[in-house]
């Protein structure tokens, strides 16, 4: 026995009229054959007997069918005489399993006790849900009253202490100093930075010093000095110490190098592009004179007071601050300082250091002279390149420097 | 001077009239008594598997379904005269189409029970999946005859649209392209008279829809869509001839029944404009021609009915036993499975709440 | 070899049609002419009409008749001229590339290609400078690729032509020309649905792509900023995996494209971002796109199109947060 009920015979049809009954109640049918008439939204359609049998109407003409109701009942004689339509079922291919586990969902807080609203981003908020901290009983000290990851952790309390075992060092600080500690984030230039130096401190090195007289020098830049005004021209001594160690270079190649420990080789550059430490708003950046060894003088110093300027209007590129093949500081340039190692800019091999140029008393021949002095230091890469070579490229900076005629070429 | 541009006509065939009185000068030679028997058990068989669909889509047991009745011999004469490599492109009605060709009739429930694994098939019968929008598989059957061009494999390809089709533009696009890149195509537009509920001629001021062959440069025929002969002759010629480039034959033929099951044909056309079509039936006309020629009588037809019905039964059983997987779905849409679908994948099959019953 | 974009895509073209004999390029003035934007320069002479096929202008026709070619063995690859023209064939796209191989359950393929010009920037007429990425995607069945590049235009396009899907490939008009780069002459992939780290960094992540990534690598420079810059390449299927990974180690997240910005794809990004990697967010996700209207006339698009003040105000607001 099969009952027959009203399915959808269109597009989305959820209910029909029965208009009329095509065969008599006790009718013995055919499989397919139409049995009755049905109105929908749609059209006016003929319900079919899905096998052969007697047939046992049970809803009455005229009247409307739901999806699921029962229409009639169908099969042999002694199973029609004993059927008792049962309740309407919803229709075919959307019903329910009724084992289907049905989950409880509680409300989440009485809400009597609707908590004020929190402000805060996903990460603090996960913060809080992690060390156990109620969000909305926390003050916040951001903007707007933002609760921050500081506060979380300051409501987290002690519970947080026995949570962790190992006390973070700052942790313990803010502890013992509550509102004396404060932290400060730092800039993007400065995490560059402390990137950078960390990748520095794995380099093993050492550094060469000594001085030079500086005499000559100062003599000539403060010579030409007023000549270069004229010519909008700000003349330091810093082009003529790049100039010096370009030359150097050129005969101390492994110093204008970097190091690929992958391969252990030394990859020697025969370009010179000289890189300048030098202080910003926000942090230490180095800038460079690319092809130093095709600028004059002039050329170098109109180059550093551009790139000067870029770094304090802030438009400076990424290009004009990379590709270096090793990287002078000028510590004079701040002002203090007798002597200094600075720390290498990799990929370079080494970094110049140059102090400020002061008096000095030369003893030469067991005579005493009053001139100029300039310190320096060369930080180098001791995979690369050892003491001796550095000794060696220092004496050429210092032979340049103090050769006037090598100044009068410049 | 005022000359003439361009002079063109439209032929319109007929070979068996409605009474069954064939003109036996014009049926091919290889029509023998047993091929036109075969032919007649076909339209027979994809009424009868017609009216299963309708009555199990009544039930809730099958999707939206569209009815065939009254074009049987416009499916059934074309797809006779394809050879076993040529290639067919329908678009959502052409059962009988599928039924020639050989398309397992399980698989073909499947389908009208809303799987597409019943599409999976397809490609072993030289044809393509049905084609809801309108007309829009018009120009896959040029690129499918393109590449039989391309490949020299021979073939042809039988594209089928209807007559609301002809006012898609992909219809027109379809039949351009194929002219102009003379390619092996012929296209069946089996008029049968009405786009849902818009009549024939609602859809154009042009007397016949063949004459749009004209402004594609190809040829193009009218025939009575309901002789099997005229439709198997004309696509048999049209075959022959796509060497040279395609065309469009326009059967001629009746929707007897609804659009699909969704539709109500009373609301409007009216039982007149039905019943003067009853007497131009395809079927009947070539039961009256066999029955003539001795090749046919009652108890043939007894014997194929139940014969029919069985396999239809059959079919249905073995469609009805299917237990779709969401897997398939997944698994199938592109050719490597991308991390972001797997996740939604693994979800749904971890889930039960897509099961239904 | 140094090559621009539209040489690096030519040399691809040419590469498929070399290896793959029943590959066929088609299109309106794609022959002779060698496409409006000569992308197939020189092949009608090279493998003549029969497989570089100029067709009837209509473009439903043109990706219609792809489908056709793919369902029978040939690999067609399709130019339609302008992303607003392709439009004419979204039903063919949509109703049939895209499912095609599901609804046969992997029975028949679609291996075809359908390229366009996209984007703006150019100056040319209307309906000229549409970035239709997102349509394209939301269905499902198309994978959509969208270099930057000339190296990823070549090697995108190869791996197209070696996968049996639809791959609908958009090519910024305004990337066209703009530089050079090394590209190899020979036959190789570009991995397709796989993002590109073009810049590295740990303070904010930029998921872009297009014309956009341009831009925002120029803004990145300027500024100096710690960002890392995640060129797309493939919008659908997306490189989840990639933009979670990176979003979860800079905690801020920020989408330029330069498609209008309501329902655009960077609101799938945006989206996939809060559903996996909400908790480790310091800022709220920032899309920067052109505004929600369609593309002006090119008197306008200075106002329309993202520049790069607009990403590194953006840029500034997000880290300030």
């Amino acid at each position: 026995m099969k009952e027959i009920r009203f399915v959808d015979v269109g597009e989305g049809i959820t209910e029909g009229h029965l208009i009329k009954w095509l065969v008599k109640d006790g009718d013995t049918v055919k499989e397919d054959q139409s049995v009755a008439q049905v109105e929908t939204d749609k059209a006016v359609v003929n319900v079919p007997a899905p096998i052969s049998g007697m047939i046992k109407e049970v809803a009455k003409e005229d009247s409307i069918l739901h999806l699921g109701d029962v229409v009639a009942a169908i099969g042999a004689a002694d199973e029609i005489n004993g059927y008792k339509p049962g309740a309407a079922q919803p229709p075919v291919g959307i019903k329910m399993t009724t084992t289907a586990k049905k989950t409880e969902i509680a409300p989440l807080r009485p809400a009597a006790q609707k908590p004020k609203e929190a402000i805060a981003t996903p990460s603090v908020r996960k913060l809080a849900h992690d060390l156990g901290v109620d969000i909305s009983r926390i003050t916040g000290t951001g903007p707007n009253g933002r609760i921050m990851e500081n506060d979380v952790r300051a409501a987290a309390g002690g519970a947080v202490k026995q949570a962790a075992p190992a006390q973070k060092f700052s942790e313990a600080l803010e502890e013992k100093h509550d509102d004396k500690i404060e932290r400060v984030p730092m800039s993007m230039t400065r995490k560059a930075i402390a990137r950078n130096m960390e990748e520095s401190w794995k380099i093993p090195r050492a550094t060469h010093m000594d001085l030079i007289n500086a005499t000559e020098l100062w003599n000539m830049v403060i010579k030409e000095k007023p000549k270069m005004k004229e010519k909008d021209v700000h003349l330091t001594f810093l082009p003529f110490v790049i100039k010096a160690l370009v030359e150097g270079l050129k005969e101390n190649q492994h110093f204008n190098a970097s190091y690929d420990h992958e391969t252990n080789e030394i990859i020697v550059k025969k370009y010179y592009n000289i890189g300048l430490a030098a202080e910003s708003g926000d942090g230490l950046k180095v800038v460079v004179i690319k092809d130093a060894e095709r600028r004059s003088i002039v050329q170098i110093a109109k180059e550093i007071e551009a790139l000067h300027k870029k770094i304090a209007d802030k438009t400076i590129t990424i290009d004009e601050m990379r590709d270096t093949t090793i990287t002078i500081t000028n510590i004079g340039s701040l002002g203090g300082g007798f002597l200094a190692v600075p720390m290498i800019n990799p990929p370079d091999v080494a970094i110049v250091g140059i102090m400020s140029i002061r008096d000095w008393v030369f003893a030469d021949n067991g005579k005493m002279t009053v001139g100029k002095v300039l310190p320096f230091t060369i930080t180098f890469d001791h995979r690369v390149v050892d003491g001796a070579e550095a000794v060696k490229l220092g004496n050429a900076i210092k032979g340049y420097l103090e050769d006037p005629d090598f100044l009068e070429m410049l | 001077m005022i000359s003439k541009a361009y002079e063109g006509s439209v032929d319109y065939m007929q070979i068996l009239d409605e009474k069954g009185n064939a003109d036996e000068s014009l049926i091919p030679k290889e029509l023998d008594g047993q091929k036109i028997v075969s032919m007649y058990k076909f339209m027979s068989f994809a009424r009868a598997l017609d009216a299963k669909v309708l009555s199990l889509q009544r039930q809730g047991r099958a999707v939206t379904y569209a009815p065939l009745i009254g074009e049987e011999a416009t499916q059934i004469g074309s797809a006779m005269a394809m050879g076993e490599h040529d290639l067919f492109v329908p678009n959502f009605r052409q059962h009988g189409v599928y039924l020639v060709r050989g398309l397992p009739l399980d698989t073909f429930m499947l389908y009208w029970k809303g799987y597409e694994e019943g599409n999976r098939d397809i490609a072993k019968i030289g044809g393509f999946p049905y084609n809801v929008p309108v007309a829009t598989q018009m120009p896959h059957a040029t690129g499918v005859a393109f590449a039989q061009k391309y490949r020299g494999t021979g073939a042809s390809v039988v594209a089928y649209v209807g007559d609301g089709g002809t006012s898609e533009g992909d219809f027109y696009e379809g039949i351009n392209f194929a002219g102009a890149l003379g390619v092996p195509l012929v296209v069946i537009i089996e008029n049968n008279g009405w786009a849902i509920s818009e009549p024939r001629n609602r859809q154009t001021k042009a007397q016949t829809l063949a004459q749009k062959a004209i402004a594609a440069g190809i040829a193009g025929i009218q025939v009575d869509g309901n002789d099997v002969f005229a439709v198997y002759k004309a696509t048999r010629d049209a075959i022959a001839n796509s060497k040279n480039g395609p065309t469009i034959i326009e059967c001629v033929t009746y929707r007897m029944s609804m659009h699909t099951t969704a539709d109500d044909p009373a609301k409007y056309r009216s039982d007149a404009d039905v019943e003067a079509w009853k007497s131009k039936d395809p079927i009947a006309r070539l039961k009256s021609y066999l029955v003539r020629k001795g090749l046919w009588n009652e108890a043939l037809e007894n014997a194929m009915a139940a014969d029919q019905l069985k396999k239809i039964d059959e079919a249905v059983e073995k469609a009805e036993a299917f237990v779709p997987d969401p897997k398939n779905m997944f698994e199938t849409v592109y050719s490597y499975m991308p991390q972001t679908l797997k996740e939604e994948e693994d979800a749904a099959v971890a889930a039960d709440y897509w099961k239904g019953e | 070899m140094m090559m621009n974009m539209v040489s690096a895509l030519n040399s691809a073209l040419d590469t498929i049609m070399q290896e793959n004999k029943n590959a066929v390029i088609l299109g309106e003035d794609v022959g002779k002419d060698g496409g409006v934007f000569r992308v197939t320069d020189g092949l009608y002479s090279k493998y003549g009409e029969r497989r570089v096929i100029d067709t009837p202008l209509a473009e439903s026709g043109i990706i219609g008749t792809s489908i056709g070619m793919a369902l029978s063995g040939l690999r067609p690859i399709a130019e339609c001229q302008f992303a607003g023209f392709m439009l004419l064939g979204f039903s063919q796209l949509i109703n049939h590339a895209a499912r095609y191989r599901t609804r046969t359950r992997g029975t028949m393929k679609l291996p075809m290609i359908v390229r366009t010009p996209v984007s703006g920037g150019v100056k040319t007429l209307e309906h000229h400078s549409d970035s239709p990425e997102a349509y394209y995607a939301h269905i499902g069945g198309l994978i959509v690729v969208e270099p930057s590049t000339p190296y990823d235009a070549k090697g995108l396009m190869i791996k197209a032509a070696h996968m049996d899907d639809p791959v609908i490939f958009l090519e910024p008009t305004k990337l066209y020309r703009l530089f050079k780069q090394e590209v190899p002459e020979k036959s190789y992939e570009v991995e397709i649905g796989k993002a590109e780290i073009v810049h590295p960094g740990d303070g904010l992540s930029i998921i872009t792509w297009g014309t956009m990534v341009q831009t925002v690598k120029n803004s990145v420079e300027k500024m100096g900023v710690d960002a890392e810059i995640i060129d797309l390449r493939t919008i659908n299927p997306m490189d989840e995996e990639t933009i979670i990974k990176s979003v979860k180690k800079t905690g801020r997240a920020m989408i330029v494209h330069e498609a209008s910005l309501s329902f655009g794809a960077g609101a799938e990004v945006a989206a996939r971002i809060a559903e996996k990697a909400i908790f480790e967010l310091s800022a709220p996700v920032l899309r920067v796109a052109s505004p929600s209207l369609p593309y002006p006339y090119p008197g306008y698009e200075n106002f329309y199109i993202p520049n790069e003040k607009k990403v590194m105000e953006a840029i500034d607001k997000i880290m300030k947060e």
